[in-house]
């Protein structure tokens, strides 16, 4: 058996995954705490924002985590696609929602720090437009997951959601690049050093290692959720068909 | 259990008892390697679609004109124009309370004329995009927004930067 069969077998997933869950959820808190005392208290205002800069701690990790999880969802299906491995439509399924959540963070949190800084809530620029396209994927993603019967089927077509629409991931990613846009270019991820003193990047490190372990502990869960509920679907199925 | 093993991995096994080819721990059946082709095509075929579009649809992707490209374009035309506002060049008049300034984009520069609040990150030295029209040689805007870069620093140390 592959390594990543191997990772997959499913009582021997449900022990890992009950094991790493407290570790991940002391990890998160820590660095949460560490990372919220940073972003507030112990980092400097930045010399043309002030204090708005803070919303950067929460707004950037969130952008980043709602991208990571998409291109995750993706490379995940082409597996679950290639080896016909209903276990990998389950992982991609469990993702789905945090990654949702952080893309909707990311896109409320901007709205909120670009009204003192731009002057607006919103504008229709192909950063802001892209960003909206990829909440709208994993809101079709779920859809697609959650209300489409019977569940098999609509894993394997919610995949191709996941796949093709990662097509939108480098949009976003040179959409600062590419077109004239308000948002202004990347600070960090470059070829260029970064355009954000240690003092801010710092803590904003920490923020995106705080939110990363919230995620997987949040990952853990709601996998452990989607297999316990596949469990009981199938031993419900063997009850009634016993009785029949 | 009955779900261990057959659920997770149903189809790895080739009806026809074919060993799947492996490099290095990671094999593929013929089934799965015609999955993968598959796949590849409808992606190479989607990357297609997705870069005719983005082609296709450049002018409209762009959220503003620089002021150069603004000479393009006919007077009176409703659009966005961006650029750098030029040190010096912001001016109120105490009468009207009219904002006049000159966008830049180191190639020419555009004098904007403007009524009402700025944001306030608005000043000479950062990036301004101005929606309004054209007017012979000034663009009278009906909204500013404040447009700021890549960098972010404490105000120490942007002050030693300046000197």
């Amino acid at each position: 058996m592959s390594l990543i069969q191997q990772l997959l077998k499913p009582a021997e997933l449900m022990d890992r995954l009950n094991r790493w869950i407290p570790r991940l959820t002391m990890l998160s808190l820590i660095l949460l705490a560490t990372g919220l005392w940073f972003a507030i208290f112990a980092s400097p205002p930045d010399y043309l924002q002030g204090e708005t800069v803070r919303i950067m701690y929460i707004h950037v990790p969130a952008s980043w985590g709602a991208l990571v999880t998409y291109f995750g969802m993706a490379v995940v299906s082409v597996y679950a696609f290639v080896k016909q491995a209903p276990m990998a439509h389950l992982l991609t399924k469990a993702m789905a929602p945090i990654g949702a959540l952080l893309c909707l963070i990311s896109l409320l949190t901007g709205a909120i720090w670009g009204k003192p800084t731009w002057g607006t809530w919103w504008v229709w620029d192909a950063r802001l437009t892209s960003m909206f396209v990829l909440f709208l994927l994993y809101l079709g993603y779920l859809l697609t997951v959650y209300q489409l019967k019977p569940e098999t089927q609509a894993l394997k077509s919610a995949a191709f959601i996941a796949i093709i629409g990662s097509l939108n991931l480098p949009i976003i990613k040179w959409s600062v690049t590419w077109w004239n846009t308000l948002h202004q270019p990347a600070s960090i991820m470059r070829l260029d050093k970064p355009a954000i003193h240690l003092d801010m990047l710092i803590p904003l490190g920490i923020m995106t290692i705080a939110l990363i372990a919230l995620c997987l502990m949040l990952f853990c869960l709601n996998l452990k959720l989607l297999i316990n509920q596949q469990r009981l679907r199938s031993t419900l199925m063997r009850i009634s068909h016993g009785t029949n | 259990m009955p779900w261990r093993g057959s659920f997770v991995f149903a189809a790895d096994e080739s009806p026809r008892g074919e060993a799947p080819k492996s490099i290095r721990g990671f094999s593929v059946t013929p089934q799965q390697r015609k999955r993968c082709t598959t796949l590849g095509f409808v992606g190479l075929a989607a990357l297609g679609f997705g870069t005719f579009l983005v082609c296709a649809l450049q002018e409209n992707m762009m959220y503003f004109v620089t002021p150069t490209e603004l000479l393009d374009h006919p007077t009176g035309k409703n659009l966005r124009l961006g650029g750098m506002v030029e040190t010096g060049s912001v001016t109120r008049d105490s009468n009207t309370l009219t904002l006049s300034f000159q966008v830049t984009d180191f190639k020419i520069s555009q004098k904007v004329s403007y009524q009402g609040i700025t944001p306030d990150l608005f000043r000479e030295g950062q990036g301004v995009v101005a929606e309004g029209s054209r007017h012979g040689d000034i663009f009278i805007a009906t909204k500013i927004l404040a447009k700021h870069d890549e960098n972010y620093m404490p105000p120490t140390i942007e002050k030693k930067m300046r000197g």
